[in-house]
This record gives structure tokens, C-alpha cells and sequence, in this order.
């Protein structure tokens, strides 16, 4: 094993292959920063350009491309509150009211060197992991899924912070939402209205930017501010978000390992990633009912770190059996085809080396990333301190273009304006809009697990082992938070 | 009996319409199709209406204004006036509107530049050359990114469809 890490090594350190992967970062960096778009875009687009290419240096190229999107999200993410990919809608929550407090340059400080190490975590757990997690993954079926799906649901309980119930219904109405379009089981129509738009249901990209995107921009263009509300020269800088990544070290570790666990389970999404390590950060964290959601630096720690590291994860099923977790991946397989390389079993024998130069890919265009992306901090924290009315017109474009290219429809823009107006009344009128994500999010993949789950397995899935272990977790994190939240909300009648 | 009907309330009534509906419009369809929305139709809708009832409740025997509630989710300015928020509101998504209408009608390619345009000079207020500038900029960033690059496929607006029918 050791050998093949050499060898892995060798194989990229070559000028061709290095200026190759450099390209691939340079792109999913520009395309991690454009909302909407993220790895796959990418993907598609360089995918026909590595026919004849040297194996490695295409390996190389894709891998960074496909890594690196989620450190640049983080920049929409904390000036517009605009998520840049769908790993970074939780970073939104601190990042933002980051940005309005003057510390942009804090949170992009933090946000980079976590994803830095986040990143690099997840290729070391992949080099270790893929032979040791195999039997683990494979035991992962249907009733497993479904109960993590719905651990990922319970996240609703500690998003509402405290508004449980409101929680729960907007909880309830994602999931309601989720299944507009074709029902899997009976392949009937689900409230599509006679449109053909609707029969593939709402695109996730409309539905995060019309959550977020549109409320914050017209909540700032409302209160006619810069996104900062606090003069340019009280902008703490790159250097303290760093330090508090060195702080935090165990929440970060924490998040990388959570990171790279939920990108290995294949199909539970990794626009969950960055929510689940939110709330297992507010859950776990000193204080953090109090200070999450206004600006706490732990809130953007957390899932910066761990939808790095997912990325790791994720590469586990591609490589080691072949089974692709997300679209990405399922692209990046058909890129290793071309060159030649068939993933599964076999890969992890015949050609470790080539794992190995994945995982140094990984961790060597993570680096890059944070390297290019500290670069651009302070530039980029600037620009929080512009009046709002030039930036909005400008942020609007981008949003409208990105939720266009979903499925390049007219009722694309429909449903952003729709899903915008909803999630601007929610945050007027109190209701938090994150357990709706998270509904949508989860939604169709509880249906789908629960109906193969009974159909396979009838009562006796409930009886699994693993989905006993996960229902227990499930339990014991629900009851804690409640009882938590019931503490704090206690403590701050007392004030 | 003083009841101070809040404004917030609607949307919680909007939350139960909504519950409501996915309730009775799921109720004929196949049992396979229908029972995950049954069940989260019934649970929001019950919650609904404890939330409702609560609020009301509140409105009729609360002595003191409500303290701001801690949603978990991003803050507000609350110093701000209702009627300064609607207006300001109203006139943020009269832009969208426009936006959007001017999308359908014109295409992206006419829209973009005359949307950029028009918010930096009208409502920014902005001086010629940094409209000018800022709309040129935005539009090649368009252009190139999204045509250019990306191909992506535009739809026919519809100035184009009523002038191709009128030949």
C-alpha cells in the first residue's frame, strides 16, 4: 500500500500533469463561486476534452474539478447569501450575518482553511478507508438509507431554534413539496397542474436560491445598507478566521469525519452534508443556541469543513465498487471509462497506484484552492463594504441565470419568483426556513427507501441491526436537543 | 376582550390552506401515491392548526407585545416600519417583476443589459459611466459564460413568436 502511495505521488508530480490539475482548479473554483453551477457543469463541459489526454493528467484535471467548487462557494454564500453549490446553503446561516457585522474576511479566513483541511482529511480517510469500509458500505441497503433519511429529518428538531412546531410544519411542507412531479411507485402525477415542468418536480437549485437568495437581497435592498453594516476599516480580517479554525480544531475534525461518512453512504445526497454538521455543531457546541445564526464563526467551521471532506467520502463507492453516489461521481466514473479505468473491486488490486494519485489529487488541489482563494479574500471582503443597490441588480442576473439553466424553462424563473416570495414572507413572518430545505432534500429519498424497504423486507427491516443503531442515534439526538433547547430558552426568560 | 390580529397570523393560516389541500387533493389517488402525502398533510395540518390556535390565543390574552421569537434562521432589521418594509418590499419586487416579464417578452439577451441598466440609473441612482460600464460588463459576463461557454438552450421569446406568426 505504501508503495502504491509512492507511486500515486510520482505519477502527478510531472509539469504537464500539475498545469492540468491547476486548470481543473482554476475552473471549479470560477464555477463553485457562480451560483448554480458547481463540479458537474464542469464536468460536462471538460468530460470530451480528456479523449487522447494522458490518463493521469485527465485524472488529475477532473479530480480537482470536482473537489474544489465547494471552498469558492463559500464567497456568494457569505456576501449575498447566495448558496454557490447546495453545500454551502448551511454556511449561509453564519457566514452572511458574518459578512453584515464587518468580518467577511474573518469568515472567509475560517471557511478556507477548513475547507483546506476538511478537504485533505477526506483524501487521507479515502486512502485508508477504501479497503477497510467495504464490507461496511455494502451492508448499507434500502432500510439503512431510509433511516438515515430520516436522522437527516430529525435535523429539523435543532434547526427551529425556538420554534419547534413552526419547525416542524415548514419541516412537513419541503417534504409536501418535494413530491410534486411523477410518483416513483404508482408513476402517477403529483400536483403538476397539467404542466410538463412540473412532472420532474422543482429543481433544487430554484428552490435553495428562491429560499435564500431572494429573501436576503430584498431584505437588504429594504434596508438600503452595504451588505456590511459596520465601516470598512472594522473588517477583521483573514488572520483571526484562521485562527479560530485552530481554535475550533475539534469541531472541525469532527465535521471532516462526519463529512467523509455521509459522502461513502451512496444516494443521501451531499447537499445534506453541510445541514447535518450545522446541527450537530449548534447541538454540540458551548452557547451556540445563543450565538448560531448571528454570526458565530463555529457555525461556518462546520460545514465548510465537512463538505470538503465529503468529497473524499463520496470517491469511496466510485472507486471501490463502481457505485457512483451523486451525479458528479457518476460522471467522473464515466471519465475513468474513458481513460481506460474500470472502477470496482478490481481497481483497489490492479490499480492502486491510480487510487493513490486520486487521493493526492484531492488533497493537493484542496491546498491550491485555499492558496488561490486566500488570495482573493480581502478583494472579495471589499466588496461587502458597496452600497447594495449597485450590487443587486448584478446578484439578481447571476440568480435568475442560474435557476434558468436548471432546466432551461421560462417556469423555471416562475418557480424562483414563487419559492423567493415564500421564503421572503417566512423569514418576515418568523418561520425559519431551513427545516423546509431540508424537507425538500430528504424527501423523495425517505419515500423511495421506506417503499423498497417494505416491499423487500416487509416488517422485518424495522429489525435490522444498523437501522436500530441509527433510530437509537436518532432518538438520543432529538431528546438531547429538546432538552437543550428547553435549558436555553429557560435561561433566557430568566434574563 | 382586546384582540390584536397580527399580520403573521395570515401566513400561518396560509400554512393550514395549503395543509388542507394536499390533504383532500390526495385523497383519491392511488394508495401508493397517496400515503406520504397524506401523512405529512395531516401532521402539518394539525400542527397548523395548534399553531393557529396559539396565535390567536395569544392575540386575545397576551398583556405585553410578543418578544421576537429565535427562528435559528437569519435575522431582521426590526427597526424598521411595517409600512416602510411594504413599500420598499413592493417596489424590490416590482424590479423582479419587471425583470422577469421583460425576460418573457424580450428574451435574456435584451433583458440583462436593459434590467442592469435601468436598476443602476433609476434606482441606484447611479451616474451614467458606472451604469454604462457595470451593464457591459454583466453582459459580456452573460454572453460569454452562459452562450459562449455553457450553450445553453434559449427559449423563443415572445416578440420573436408573435413576429414569426405575423409573416
Amino acid at each position: 500500500m505504501f508503495e502504491a502511495m509512492i507511486d500515486g505521488f510520482t505519477m502527478l508530480m510531472n509539469a504537464e500533469r500539475m498545469f492540468f490539475l491547476t486548470i481543473g482548479v482554476f475552473i471549479g473554483m470560477a464555477l463553485g463561486a457562480i451560483p448554480g453551477l458547481g463540479g458537474v457543469v464542469g464536468l460536462a463541459i471538460l468530460l470530451p476534452f480528456t479523449f487522447g489526454m494522458d490518463k493521469t493528467a485527465a485524472i488529475a484535471m477532473l479530480i480537482a474539478l470536482t473537489s474544489v467548487p465547494t471552498t469558492s462557494d463559500t464567497i456568494p454564500a457569505v456576501l449575498f447569501a447566495v448558496p454557490g453549490t447546495v453545500g454551502s446553503q448551511a454556511t449561509i446561516l453564519d457566514g452572511h450575518p458574518m459578512a453584515r457585522k464587518g468580518e467577511a474576511g474573518r469568515a472567509f479566513g475560517a471557511a478556507y482553511l477548513t475547507s483546506m483541511l476538511g478537504g485533505v482529511i477526506g483524501a487521507i480517510l479515502l486512502g485508508l478507508a477504501i479497503p477497510v469500509l467495504k464490507p461496511l458500505v455494502l451492508y448499507f441497503a434500502a432500510p439503512e438509507l431510509f433511516a438515515l433519511g430520516v436522522m437527516g429529518i430529525s435535523m429539523v428538531a435543532i434547526l427551529s431554534g425556538s420554534v419547534p412546531l413552526k419547525g416542524i410544519i415548514a419541516g412537513c411542507f419541503g417534504l409536501i413539496l418535494s413530491m410534486i412531479g411523477t410518483d416513483m411507485q404508482e408513476g402517477m402525477l403529483r400536483w403538476t397542474f397539467d404542466t410538463i415542468y412540473l412532472t420532474d418536480g422543482l429543481s433544487l437549485i430554484v428552490v435553495s436560491l428562491g429560499l435564500f437568495a431572494i429573501p436576503e437581497i430584498a431584505d437588504m435592498v429594504i434596508e438600503g445598507s452595504k451588505i456590511s453594516a459596520v465601516p470598512k476599516a472594522a473588517m477583521k480580517g483573514v488572520g483571526q478566521g484562521m485562527r479560530d479554525v485552530f481554535t475550533h480544531w475539534w469541531l472541525m475534525l469532527r465535521c471532516s469525519f462526519l463529512g467523509v461518512w455521509i459522502g461513502i453512504i451512496p444516494g443521501l445526497g451531499s447537499a445534506v452534508v453541510d445541514w447535518i454538521a450545522y446541527g450537530h455543531a449548534k447541538q454540540t457546541c458551548k452557547g451556540a443556541s445563543q450565538t448560531f445564526g448571528k454570526g458565530d464563526v463555529r457555525g461556518v467551521i462546520a460545514p465548510e469543513s465537512a463538505n470538503n471532506a465529503k468529497q473524499g467520502g463520496a470517491l469511496v463507492p466510485t472507486l471501490a465498487f463502481g457505485v457512483p453516489g451523486s451525479a458528479s461521481m457518476a460522471l467522473l466514473l464515466g471519465a475513468f471509462m474513458i481513460q481506460g479505468i474500470q472502477p470496482g473491486p478490481e481497481m483497489l488490486i490492479k490499480n492502486l497506484d491510480v487510487v493513490y494519485t486520486i487521493v493526492w489529487s484531492t488533497a493537493i488541489a484542496n491546498i491550491m484552492a485555499t492558496g488561490m482563494a486566500l488570495l482573493l479574500t480581502n478583494p472579495l471582503a471589499k466588496i461587502s463594504a458597496v452600497r447594495i443597490q449597485i450590487l443587486a441588480p448584478l446578484v439578481m442576473i447571476v440568480v435568475f441565470l442560474a435557476a434558468y439553466q436548471a432546466t432551461s424553462s421560462l417556469a423555471d424563473l416562475i418557480s424562483l419568483l414563487a419559492v423567493g416570495g415564500l421564503g421572503w414572507l417566512m423569514k418576515r413572518c418568523g418561520w425559519p426556513r431551513p427545516p423546509l430545505l431540508l424537507g425538500f432534500l430528504l424527501g423523495k429519498l425517505i419515500e423511495r427507501y421506506i417503499f423498497i424497504s417494505v416491499k423487500a423486507y416487509g416488517t422485518g427491516w424495522l429489525f435490522r441491526p444498523l437501522v436500530l443503531v441509527i433510530f437509537a442515534v436518532t432518538i438520543l439526538t432529538v431528546g438531547y436537543s429538546l432538552v437543550q433547547g428547553g435549558k436555553a430558552r429557560r435561561l433566557t426568560r430568566m434574563r | 376582550m382586546n384582540m390584536r390580529f397580527e399580520a403573521k397570523t395570515l401566513f400561518t393560516l396560509f400554512m393550514l390552506v395549503v395543509s388542507a389541500y394536499t390533504v383532500v387533493s390526495a385523497w383519491d389517488w392511488p394508495l401508493g401515491t397517496r400515503l406520504f402525502p397524506l401523512i405529512m398533510g395531516f401532521t402539518a395540518l394539525i400542527l397548523s392548526l395548534c399553531q393557529l390556535s396559539w396565535e390567536l390565543y395569544r392575540s386575545v390574552h397576551a398583556k405585553s407585545p410578543e418578544k421576537r421569537e429565535e427562528t435559528g434562521d437569519l435575522q431582521i432589521d426590526w427597526r424598521m416600519g411595517s409600512r416602510a418594509v411594504a413599500l420598499r418590499a413592493g417596489n424590490f419586487f416590482a424590479w423582479l417583476f419587471g425583470f422577469f416579464f421583460c425576460i418573457w417578452i424580450f428574451g435574456f439577451f435584451v433583458a440583462v443589459p436593459l434590467y442592469s441598466f435601468l436598476y443602476l440609473k433609476l434606482q441606484a441612482k447611479e451616474g451614467w459611466w458606472l451604469s454604462l460600464a457595470l451593464t457591459v460588463g454583466v453582459f459580456l459576463f452573460f454572453v460569454g459564460l452562459f452562450d459562449k461557454i455553457l450553450h445553453l438552450h434559449w427559449f423563443s421569446p415572445l416578440i420573436a413568436e408573435l413576429l414569426t406568426s405575423n409573416k
